[in-house]
């Protein structure tokens, strides 16, 4: 081993010094040659058959001498600086080839990164806490239907904690909005109120002060708070004195304890505090409803996934033999962290970050076809050269090595141009991507590793493109090279075909792109189109949470959104408004079982497919959201809490809950029957639900645009809803204005603040802009792809573009011998077309089929348009000939200027 | 490429480590000497056993030199020429007695192979 290591030594030490062995050893050759040469004379030879013998006796000395410099390890260096000098210098000197080749690289390189960096960060390794890969979510499910996953209820969390032995550490954390008070405006706060053993479990120290422990975690314990490190940036400029202050969350003092280092983003909010302080709220002891608790556990080391799964199953059955009321046929769904919330449904961001990066792969591909179609161009001259240098015996290797090398300085270029066009295209990303569909704690940039990987495929890229013209070299080309030698306007056949069947690539390629793209984009457009049964415009909405210690009763809510609304309509503009609960595109959905009078449930099962769309209004609902009333009348101020409760109920709901009926005055209960509800089941300040009567009916309406979980819905006024501030205390503003609603935010913000000057707003935005932020993973998706097709057209014309002016160029002496003989512009056109045509139309036929089998990895994404939507294949099908006839048409014009006589002499 | 090389590797292949070997024990028998006088020693002992194309003792030597086994110095020859002059060093000994021990046992185990060969 070590003389293998002194033999480099000694090679790498040849590297310098290198003439000076040269010549020492040829004087020792030189001497070797003359003794022998001596010694023949004395044995009676003329001199110079005495020196011919010493050679002969000695060997081939050039061989000698090459063996001898290789294994100095001269040779090899020696070459490589030779030819990654050559490719530079013919950067230099053909600029307008480097520029389209640096930029043809660079478009493909750049978007491989910043695709890549998406993918790292969001699919690969979003976590920043140590060995993530023991960190699960654990969840509820209904034994009975798998996919209906809920989130914990606290009481459960709790059970399961006391009985388990899988996990080292196992915590909760709820999603819990603060109002911060004592500054100069009310702020709203994202906080999750969490277990303290989410801090040892997820392993990241705080990066001032501590964290909470048992001792905080009481709830009589003082109140304490950990800040994120963003919050703290934000709220307290990063100062370190923060420790120790109060903070007044919800009219509440929390002195601050801690902050966490940037990366720790847990539960993706911006404050945390004790769950324990909460133990006594509805949502920490009632074990049936508000499962609203997620809960995290780290393994232990030698703990399996299905061995915890196994234990927690024990002892979820364990409880629903406890509490059959509540936990009847739960069971506990553990997933790794990477997997939380991809149990609702397919993970639609996975499957289009995936499918992206499968379509910037491809425009790599077109972009290396383009670039290895420029080389073979660039480089036809040299033709000869190579298959010069073949003839004289340089072997296929070592002339594959000097193309890729050769090709370095290009790919150097072309990686650096791409790494500076994905740092502006991330920026670009990073205003599509949709937040709420990525972990928190992804972080989004081009580090080491988007580096390492963008180096790797530039190496790929120069791999490619450096050997595809290389194919020329096959056997008997060479033999071709040289005999076309002497004629330059004969061009070699072979790669002729080549850079034929690079283009059909291409074109194929950027067709399969093309259709997945129009695939995308009929999608979103019909996303677009849908009636959403509402009027959207001049709409403002204004999310609200009122769930300070000021509305701990049910009354003083009220008394809220009476004034307020009050308030809110004499605002000059304002057409009507209404509070609502359970507004479109609001964060507020609830659903609850409709029964009609007479009806008779024995189980809670015979109600699971009566849920309906429970929103609680208050004002003139109907008429700010701008829904049609089909029959019989909308609220009144006469529906208060004393008169007869009234319902108003959807189109789809009538439908399915009254068909064939006239619903009007029928009676109606949303919730439960009072049969079926057991002590301690429902929320405090509800006991049973009252029979409502039914008095209108309104055209359906959306909630969202995807996602719909219920068509049917109903309508309650605020005052005859059920008196329990959990339902109450969040609610939606709804104002319809005469004007542009946007410009109406600061009054109605004064009218809130002038009935309550702490209540923050959770979220201010026209209906318009509300519906735009929702569909934005669509967006992400369809702006990308269509983005990536368009990329891959461009380079395909460009490609084919190249490719005819290349071989009119070629051609030249042969067009001007047809032109001598008597060929008309037309002949020329149509010969240069015809070529450029053929080559199209193989492509697109290859593109076509291929893209009928792979838009089917995409069909997840679409939504009302099947994989194989004839439309995108017939439109490119149509548009695509035409694009590349342009692409054909110039150089063909060109070929028609061809001078018959130039192109004669020439010759 | 590939018939360069056959032709070059046939013969260097069977040679080498012998060749090598012969270089070490030269130097060790006669002490230090130049290229020709090694190459007149081998030929003188392998009479015309050995057809050997000079110009590989060299090769022979830079590899030798380059693993440490044998050192060069510039010197006068006997005709007071400059001469480049080559002589074992003590790895190169430890080497050669192991590479000689290793000779022998493979010569060994081939005649023996070859005897048995004979009998059957």
């Amino acid at each position: 081993m070590i003389h293998h290591l002194r033999a480099l030594a000694a090679r790498l030490r040849g590297l310098f010094g290198d003439r000076k062995a040269n010549q020492e050893f040829d004087d020792e050759i030189e001497a070797h040659l003359r003794l022998l040469a001596e010694r023949y004379v004395r044995r009676g030879m003329t001199e110079e058959e005495a020196a011919w013998a010493a050679r002969r006796q000695f060997g081939n000395i050039t061989l000698l001498k090459e063996g001898n410099r290789d294994m100095r390890g001269i040779r090899l260096i020696d070459t490589l600086l030779q030819d990654l000098r050559y490719g530079a210098r013919m950067l230099l000197k053909h600029k307008g080839f480097t520029i389209v080749a640096t930029l043809t690289l660079a478009l493909g390189i750049g978007a491989n990164t910043a695709i890549f960096s998406v993918v790292n960060a969001v699919l690969l390794n979003p976590w920043p806490y140590p060995d993530a890969d023991q960190i699960m979510y654990l969840s509820q499910y209904d034994l009975k239907r798998s996919m209906d996953t809920v989130s914990v209820t606290y009481p459960n969390f709790l059970d399961w904690r006391k009985q388990q032995t899988s996990f080292k550490h196992l915590a909760a954390a709820r999603t819990q909005t603060f109002s911060l008070t004592g500054g100069v405006e009310p702020i709203f706060v994202n906080g999750a109120m969490i277990s303290p053993e989410a801090f040892p479990l997820l392993k990241l120290p705080p990066h001032l002060g501590r964290v909470f422990t048992e001792q905080d975690n009481r709830l009589d314990s003082s109140r304490t708070v950990v800040l994120s490190y963003a919050f703290w940036q934000s709220r307290f400029s990063g100062k370190s004195d923060v420790i120790g202050r109060t903070m007044l969350l919800d009219n509440q003092a929390y002195t601050v304890i801690g902050v966490m280092p940037p990366q720790f983003k847990f539960w993706g909010t911006e404050i945390w505090v004790p769950y324990g302080l909460f133990g006594n709220e509805d949502y920490a002891t009632n074990r049936r409803f508000f499962s609203s608790t997620g809960a995290v556990g780290r393994l232990k080391p030698d703990i399996t996934t299905t061995q915890a799964r196994a234990e927690l199953s024990l002892i979820a059955a364990r409880l629903a033999e406890q509490y059959p009321d509540s936990n009847k046929d739960f069971g506990a769904k553990i997933v790794p962290l990477g997997e939380a919330g991809a149990e609702t449904g397919p993970n639609t961001f996975r499957l289009a970050l995936l499918a992206l990066l499968g379509a910037v792969g491809l425009v790599l591909l077109i972009a290396c076809a383009n670039v290895a179609n420029l080389l073979i161009a660039r480089d036809a001259g040299r033709a000869q050269e190579l298959a010069i240098r073949a003839a004289l015996g340089a072997g296929r290797a070592r002339l594959l090595r000097q193309l890729l090398l050769e090709s370095l300085p290009l790919a150097f270029l072309g990686g650096l141009a791409g790494l500076l066009l994905a740092r502006s295209g991330l920026e670009l990303i990073l205003k599509l991507v949709p937040e709420d569909l990525i972990p928190a704690e992804a972080n989004i940039v081009i580090n080491a590793q988007a580096l390492g990987f963008t180096l790797f495929i530039t190496l790929l890229t120069t791999l490619i493109c450096s050997l595809l013209p290389a194919l020329r070299f096959s056997r008997g080309a060479a033999l071709d090279g040289l005999r076309t030698a002497t004629r330059p306007g004969a061009g070699a056949s072979g790669s002729q075909r080549i850079r034929g069947a690079l283009v059909i690539l291409e074109v194929a390629m950027s067709i399969v792109l093309l259709v997945g793209a129009g695939l995308l984009i009929k999608s979103f457009a019909r996303l677009q189109r849908v009636d959403l049964g509402f009027n959207t415009e001049s709409l403002l909405t204004i999310d609200l949470s009122l769930s300070s210690d000021k509305y701990r009763q049910p009354q003083q809510l009220e008394l809220f959104y009476r004034e307020a609304l009050e308030r809110v309509k004499t605002t000059p503009g304002v057409e009507s408004a209404a509070f609502m609960n359970g507004a479109p595109f609001s964060n507020f959905v609830a659903g609850l079982p409709l029964i009609r009078e007479g009806q008779v449930f024995n189980n809670l099962e015979e109600l699971s497919d009566r849920t309906c769309r429970y929103i609680i209004s208050h004002g003139d609902a109907i008429n700010a959201l701008g829904t049609p009333l089909i029959l019989g009348r909308g609220f009144t101020a006469q529906d208060t809490s004393n008169s007869e409760p009234v319902a108003i109920i959807n189109q789809a709901a009538a439908d399915k809950f009254f068909p064939g009926e006239y619903p009007l005055g029928k009676r109606v209960k949303l919730g439960l029957p009072d049969n079926l509800i057991q002590p301690g089941m429902l929320p405090r300040g509800i006991e049973k639900f009252s029979w409502l009567t039914v008095v209108g009916i309104v055209k359906n309406h959306r909630q969202l645009i995807l996602g719909n979980e219920f068509r049917e819905a109903a309508f309650i006024p605020l005052a005859q809803a059920p008196r329990s501030t959990l339902v109450l205390n969040s609610s939606t503003l709804l104002v319809r204005s005469t004007t542009d609603s946007a410009s109406l935010i600061s009054a109605v913000r004064r009218q809130i603040h002038s009935v309550d000057p702490d209540l923050p707003f959770a979220k201010v935005a026209t209906m318009e802009a509300r519906i735009y932020d929702s569909l934005k993973p669509q967006r992400f998706n369809t702006f990308l792809m269509g983005l990536f097709a368009a990329l891959a057209l461009l380079l395909a014309v460009v490609g084919l573009y190249g490719v005819l002016s290349y071989t009119v160029v070629q051609r030249r002496h042969e067009i001007g011998v047809r032109m001598a003989l008597g060929a008309q512009t037309r002949d020329v056109l149509g010969l240069v077309i015809r070529q450029g045509i053929t080559l199209t139309l193989i492509g697109m036929g290859i593109g076509l089929i291929a893209a009928l089998g792979l838009t089917r990895l995409i069909k997840d994404l679409l939504v009302g348009v099947s994989a194989t939507d004839p439309a995108p294949f017939l439109v490119i099908a149509l548009l695509f000939p035409m694009v590349a006839l342009l692409a054909c048409y110039l150089p063909a014009r060109r070929a028609t200027k061809v001078d018959p006589m130039v192109a004669l002499r020439s010759e | 490429m590939s018939k360069e090389k056959n032709t070059e590797a046939q013969k260097s292949e069977v040679l080498q480590g012998t060749l090598d070997l012969m270089v070490l024990k030269v130097l060790d028998a006669l002490g230090p000497q130049h290229g020709y006088g090694i190459a007149r020693r081998i030929e003188q002992v392998s009479g015309q056993v050995l057809q050997l194309n000079e110009g590989t003792v060299y090769t022979s030597l830079l590899r030798l030199q380059q693993r440490k086994w044998i050192a060069a110095e510039w010197g006068a020859s006997e005709n007071n020429r400059k001469a480049k002059y080559y002589s074992i060093t003590k790895s190169g000994r430890k080497q050669l007695a192991l590479e000689t021990e290793n000779w022998e046992r493979i010569a060994g185990v081939i005649g023996r192979l070859l005897k048995l060969e004979g009998q059957g």
